[in-house]
């Protein structure tokens, strides 16, 4: 019979295959900074030959650079001791990806358009995939989320931009991306924890914008009334968010959703300012709940030790 | 190493797919020629005295977004083939609330360049203007004269309506205003937010020949302008525009500003 309930937390790694094995969080972080300085770059050079090359150059270019960084991928990623370099070309060719298909869409005078996000989000996953980068694949998430979330938005003929003016379909897609999550465990290890977290990053943030900022909302009802149906529906989910990331014994989840709390916590403080809540009470819960999340982390420690 | 392949052949169809579409918005193309006042230069610099990063032209184009010259060339009848909902009138209690959550709608505007629409403009100016008709007068350069006539949800519409008529016709945003005034009351229009496509790139050709001409410098020293656009600076330029089946506008040619006669 098959075993049911949550997925693993942090699903097998297989240490031996050198293509796959999970980074340390040192090269692991050297990586990401590299990876997004040289995709910086790689733009800034854009815009500057943009001076001085013809539009054939400069397309050329833009398309060189993603295929040159995946080809030091493949011969990077699976060497011995060449996995953070590795990690920082993949970083760069998804990162580049981005950059390139913007820019000669640009260069090209084309109007902007959600079908633009589509390639690299799928280029990012394939890369993500290559080589076990599962930190790669969260941008393409996002990119994935705004695309799906946009659609609608199109096709009641607004312009695709207002997914960050009105944030509902976000929200429904994040939720989805929550909820089908524990789906893309066939991928390889590690998929289940960065959907789910990914997700959750996005459910949060829509319900702190939603919850804290007038206008940003489709439903029809005054602006005082949203925000307050909102504000409930957040409480409700960080509630929900905490006991669930608890079960599952995710710290950086727990983390997350306590981070969020905080933030919508000291929102409505500077909302409501002190005649309803006054200022020792709040920031005397903030120190509490900040307490707390210590207590827990010393005892994390402890049992790892 | 099959799934690096599948992202490398991704990223080339990529970019194919928007070769071919340029290629093909331009494989049918007319021509309008517009000047210096409706495309100036926009250069674009890392700091303020550092060298140029980019060159790009930027529409201008008047807004008649007051509320009197918006209904002018937004009335009830284009908005509600815009799709927006006018159900609600402007005194209701409830009308604020229901047109600031209007949706804006992305559209095509036609403007007209220099045309009939632009004389009642010419009169304000040559009485000293209002601040709304000068907005956008950089360096002192005389006001656009691209100023908007129609708007309707599909190119081909909008096309067969101006048939007999030079327009430029763009892709742009419209949106609904309400505002409670203290003497008029409550009023309730639409406006044109911006532009989707407000910037158009220069060519390497057309750049160096801009370049050469001394146009992508400062217009300090060039003469000022009589008539409707007295203390401004004439246009410098003409630019020639592609319109392709798409939509989609490209600069073709920048050249030398001939006065219309």
């Amino acid at each position: 019979m098959p075993a049911s309930g949550p997925p693993p937390l942090s699903p097998p790694t297989d240490e031996h295959n050198p293509s796959t094995r999970a980074l340390p969080s040192v090269a692991a972080l050297a990586s990401v900074i590299g990876g997004v300085a040289a995709v910086a770059a790689v733009a800034s050079f854009a815009e500057t030959t943009g001076l001085v090359l013809a539009l054939p150059a400069q397309v050329t270019l833009l398309t060189a650079i993603p295929l040159l960084a995946m080809i030091a991928v493949q011969a990077t990623a699976s060497r011995p001791g060449y996995r953070p370099l590795g990690a920082l070309f993949a970083g760069l060719s998804v990162g580049a990806t981005w950059v390139a298909v913007f820019t000669i869409a640009r260069l090209l005078d084309l109007p902007s358009s959600p079908l633009l996000l589509w390639p690299p989000v799928c280029i990012g996953l394939a890369v993500a995939l290559s080589h076990g980068f599962v930190w790669l694949a969260p941008a393409s998430v996002v990119g994935a989320t705004i695309a799906v979330a946009s659609i609608s938005f199109v096709a009641a003929g607004a312009p695709w931009t207002t997914v960050f003016q009105r944030w509902e379909p976000t929200l429904m897609t994040a939720t989805a991306w929550l909820v089908l999550g524990a789906r893309v465990a066939p991928l390889g290890p590690g998929w289940v924890l960065m959907i789910r977290r990914t997700a959750l990053c996005m459910l949060l943030v829509t319900l702190l914008v939603l919850s804290g900022l007038e206008g940003m909302s489709l439903l029809p009802y005054a602006p005082s009334t949203t925000l307050v149906m909102y504000q409930g529906l957040t409480l409700l989910t960080l509630g929900y968010a905490i006991g669930w990331q608890r079960r599952l014994g995710d710290g950086v989840g727990l983390s997350l959703v306590a981070v969020a709390a905080l933030i919508f916590l000291l929102g409505r403080y500077l909302d409501w300012r002190s005649p309803v809540v006054p200022a020792w009470v709040f920031f005397l819960t903030m120190a509490l709940v900040a307490g707390w999340l210590v207590r827990r982390a010393g005892q994390r420690e402890g049992r790892q030790q | 190493m099959s799934q690096l392949l599948v992202a490398a052949l991704t990223f080339l169809l990529s970019v194919g797919s928007l070769l071919g579409v340029a290629a093909w918005n331009r494989a049918e193309s007319h021509t309008v020629v517009v000047t210096e006042r409706e495309l100036p230069v926009v250069i674009t610099r890392s700091s303020a005295r550092g060298a140029p990063e980019a060159v790009a032209l930027q529409f201008r184009v008047q807004q008649r977004s007051a509320p009197d010259e918006a209904r002018l060339w937004l009335p009830d009848a284009t908005l509600r083939q815009l799709g927006f909902s006018l159900g609600v009138p402007a005194g209701a209690p409830e009308a604020g609330q229901f047109y600031l959550r209007s949706l804006p709608r992305q559209s095509w505007v036609a403007f007209e360049m220099d045309g009939d629409a632009f004389v009642p403009i010419a009169r304000q100016l040559s009485l000293g203007g209002s601040a709304a008709v000068r907005s956008g007068a950089s360096e002192g350069l005389a006001p656009s004269r691209l100023v908007p006539v129609d708007a309707g949800r599909s190119r081909d519409l909008l096309q067969a309506r101006w048939r007999d008529r030079p327009v430029l016709l763009l892709p742009a945003v419209i949106a609904m205003r309400y505002e409670q005034h203290p003497t008029r009351g409550p009023s309730v229009w639409a406006q044109m937010t911006g532009l989707s496509q407000a910037t158009l790139q220069v060519p390497q050709r057309v750049r160096q020949a801009m370049a050469r001409a001394g146009w992508l410098g400062s217009l300090a020293g060039v003469p000022s302008e009589g008539t409707a656009d007295q203390g401004m600076r004439p246009p410098r330029y003409d630019v020639v525009l592609g319109v392709g089946r798409l939509g989609a506008v490209w600069v073709e040619d920048v050249r030398p500003h001939q006065p219309r006669p």
